[in-house]
Formats: structure tokens, C-alpha cells, sequence
């Protein structure tokens, strides 16, 4: 006890300095220091969310600006120009019209499968017409504003010696797509069309008879009973 | 007049009593520094109280536009559909474009008095085709007009005469191949 107070009145100057000298560096270790950090922490997170609420706030606007019945529209015609089976019926029925339109008389219609490495969905019909060559003309320019994708391979013309009469072989390739994409993930751009997206559309919607609009996507297509998708397999 | 101060008080009293004024203002000064401290403590303490709830207004407001983009999923798969399927309509309907604008072109500009036999388009757009015409003139009139730029409209990249011959019924017969730009 002597002793210890002996010590007191030796140190009484420093005890009380570095006792709060300790507590304060441990206060400030503990406490202080880690409180700052996760608060600085916390603020970045809290800019985060706030950003990301304000895009995916953004995000909503524009997709509720979208008009779900124009949309569903837009996706029929889409599907009927490209469906996501071969639809050969389809395909056959538009080009016999398009021949018909042009003035030739359709001769044979073959289908092939499409070549193999084609990096698309497709399938070949080699259509072999009679006719004028100013019809084989107008069909081929009908083409490109037909109801479906077709793409000329090759074309080969023989002028038959009776008169002015022409034999067209015409092998066509005709598009289909199978895939059916998906939006990515929830922060991702919203899908926007841009003007020649639109301008597609608006030809699109000329080129194809409301009649004739297919079902939008899979689940519509498979519902109609048509039958086997390609009559020739 | 400057007054006279004396202090008669042992040296060992002076000395104590400056050690004990020293150590009173050590110790204040230490217990101003650990008050300050705890109050600092304090103030963290209260900002990161309201940050939670700072925190938690963020992430409710975060909450509701995810409701609000997840509700609205099916439109925005729509319109990826829709973007998707126009992006590889564009691709694919003029691939075949210099296919037939080379053969309309031949056809166009091949002069009424000729007629074409056989032509054929490959699938690099090279046009073969044999013609038979009454007049050599109507045989310069085409490979002018197919190696005009103006005629052209810029697609023929070079045109080839072969076999160019005089039958017995009185007509040229020639083959043409035509390159495409």
C-alpha cells in the first residue's frame, strides 16, 4: 500500500495522460475509425442505389410509353415476314402469287434443305417459271416486297425458240429465324427501335395483308392447327 | 510606487503547489480530450444511425422500380423480339440485290432488235449470258451502254465479249460476261 502510493506521487503527472491517452487511441481503433469507414462505405452504396433506381425508374417510363397492342401487332407482322418455322405452305403460297402477279406460269417448284454451313435458318425452293422476260423482271424486283424473306442464289434464263417466250430456273432461298431472343438483364438499355427500324416496319406493314398476319411467336404459331410445317420432309 | 512582495512561504509548499496546479490542468486537458472524443464517438455513432435509414429509403425506393421493370418484362422481351427479328430482316433482304440488278439491268439495256438466249446469274452476281442480234451496230450499243457509268448506274465492274461470230442466217452470235461491281 506504501509502495503504491509511492508510485501514485511519482507518476500522478503521467497516469492520467496515458490513461486517456489509451482509451482515446482505443476509442478512436475500435470505434471512430471503423464508424467513418462504413459510413463512407454506406454513402457510395446509397449513390449506387439512388443511380441505379433513377436508370431502372427511366427504364420503366420508356417501356410504359410502349404500347403493348402496337407491339403485339408489330410482332404478328415480324413473324409473318420471318416466322420462326420453315411455314413452306406460306412461302409457296406467296411466291405462286407473286409469279401469278408478274405474268408467268409457275412450271415445277422443288424444295431443298438449306445448304449445309448456312449460318441462318432456311430452306431452298428452285422455281422454274415460263414467261416473258419482262415478267421474270417484275417478279424478281416483286421479291423484295413479298409477305416473306427471299433471296435469289443464282438465275438462269433460256429463251425458247418458239417466239419470245423465256424459261427461268430460279433457285430462291427463304428465311425463317428459330431463335427467339430474350432481353438481358434487368439493368441492361431498354430495347428501343430506331428510325429505320420503324421505317421497316411501316413498309412491312404495307407489304403484308392484315389477313394474313401470323400468330406472334411460338406459342400463337404452334396453337393453329396447319399441319406438318414442311410437307416435303 | 511599486509595492513590494514578499512570500514567506516554505519552499516546499511552492514547489507542491505548482505540481498539483500542473497536474489539475494535465488532467483537465485529458478529460477534455476523452469528453471530445465521446462526443466525436457520439456524432459517428448518430450520423450512421441516420444513414440506415437514408440506407433503407434507397433501397426501398431501388425496390420499387425493380417491381416496376420486372411487371414490365413481357413488353420489353416484345420489344427485344421486335428489334431482333427487324435487325436480321435488314440483313437479309438485300443480299441478293446485285443479283438481280445486274440481270435487270442486262435485260434493260439489251437493244429491242437482240435477243438474249440464255443468261445466267451466279451467285457472285457474274452475269453469262449468249445474245444473237441482226446488226453489229446493236452489239456496240450494248457493250456501250453496260460499260457506260452513267447507264450502269455504277453496278458493272467489267464486261467481257466472247466468241463473237457471224452465222449463216446472217446474225452475230456472242457471249457476254459481266462482272459486277
Amino acid at each position: 500500500m506504501h509502495n503504491l502510493t509511492e508510485v501514485y506521487a511519482k507518476y500522478k503527472l503521467l497516469i492520467w495522460p496515458v490513461v486517456s491517452g489509451i482509451a482515446s487511441v482505443v476509442i478512436l481503433v475500435l470505434v471512430v475509425i471503423p464508424q467513418l469507414l462504413t459510413y463512407f462505405n454506406i454513402r457510395s452504396q446509397i449513390s449506387d442505389i439512388i443511380s441505379r433506381s433513377g436508370r431502372l425508374e427511366a427504364k420503366a417510363q420508356s417501356l410504359e410509353v410502349i404500347d403493348e397492342n402496337l407491339s403485339e401487332e408489330n410482332l404478328k407482322l415480324v413473324f409473318t415476314v420471318l416466322p420462326s418455322d420453315r411455314n413452306v405452305p406460306s412461302a409457296v403460297t406467296v411466291l405462286q402469287s407473286l409469279i401469278a402477279q408478274s405474268g408467268l406460269t409457275l412450271k415445277s417448284t422443288s424444295y431443298s434443305a438449306a445448304a449445309r454451313g448456312a449460318s441462318k435458318d432456311s430452306f431452298q425452293l428452285n422455281v422454274t417459271v415460263l414467261g416473258q422476260i419482262s415478267g421474270v423482271r417484275r417478279f424478281l424486283i416483286s421479291l423484295k416486297d413479298s409477305g416473306r424473306v427471299f433471296q435469289i442464289e443464282s438465275i438462269s434464263v433460256r429463251f425458247q425458240k418458239s417466239g419470245s417466250q423465256v424459261e427461268a430456273e430460279i433457285p430462291i432461298t427463304v428465311f425463317y429465324s428459330a431463335s427467339l431472343g430474350k432481353a438481358g438483364a434487368l439493368d441492361a438499355e431498354p430495347p428501343k427501335l430506331n428510325a429505320g427500324e420503324e421505317k421497316l416496319l411501316l413498309d412491312l406493314s404495307r407489304l403484308v395483308a392484315p389477313g394474313t398476319l401470323a400468330g406472334s411467336g411460338e406459342a400463337s404459331s404452334s396453337s393453329v392447327p396447319i399441319g406438318k410445317s414442311n410437307p416435303f420432309e | 510606487m511599486g509595492g513590494i512582495s514578499i512570500n514567506l512561504l516554505p519552499q516546499d509548499i511552492i514547489l507542491q503547489r505548482k505540481q498539483s496546479s500542473k497536474l489539475v490542468l494535465v488532467n483537465r486537458i485529458s478529460v477534455g480530450v476523452l469528453v471530445t472524443l465521446v462526443f466525436f464517438t457520439s456524432a459517428t455513432g448518430a450520423l450512421r444511425i441516420m444513414q440506415n435509414s437514408e440506407l433503407k429509403e434507397a433501397e426501398n425506393g431501388l425496390a420499387y422500380a425493380t417491381e416496376r421493370v420486372t411487371g414490365l418484362k413481357s413488353t420489353e422481351d416484345k420489344t427485344f423480339i421486335l428489334k431482333e427479328r427487324l435487325g436480321l430482316i435488314t440483313t437479309l433482304v438485300d443480299g441478293d440485290q446485285k443479283r438481280k440488278e445486274i440481270f435487270n439491268l442486262v435485260v434493260f439495256l439489251t437493244p429491242p432488235d437482240m435477243q438474249i438466249s440464255e443468261a445466267l446469274v451466279d451467285k457472285n452476281g457474274q452475269l453469262t449470258a449468249s445474245f444473237s442480234s441482226p446488226s453489229l451496230s446493236a452489239v456496240q450499243t450494248l457493250i456501250s451502254n453496260l460499260s457506260d457509268k452513267e447507264k450502269n448506274s455504277g453496278l458493272v465492274a467489267k464486261v467481257n465479249l466472247e466468241g463473237l461470230s457471224l452465222g449463216k442466217d446472217s446474225t452475230y452470235r456472242f457471249n457476254l460476261k459481266i462482272s459486277p461491281k
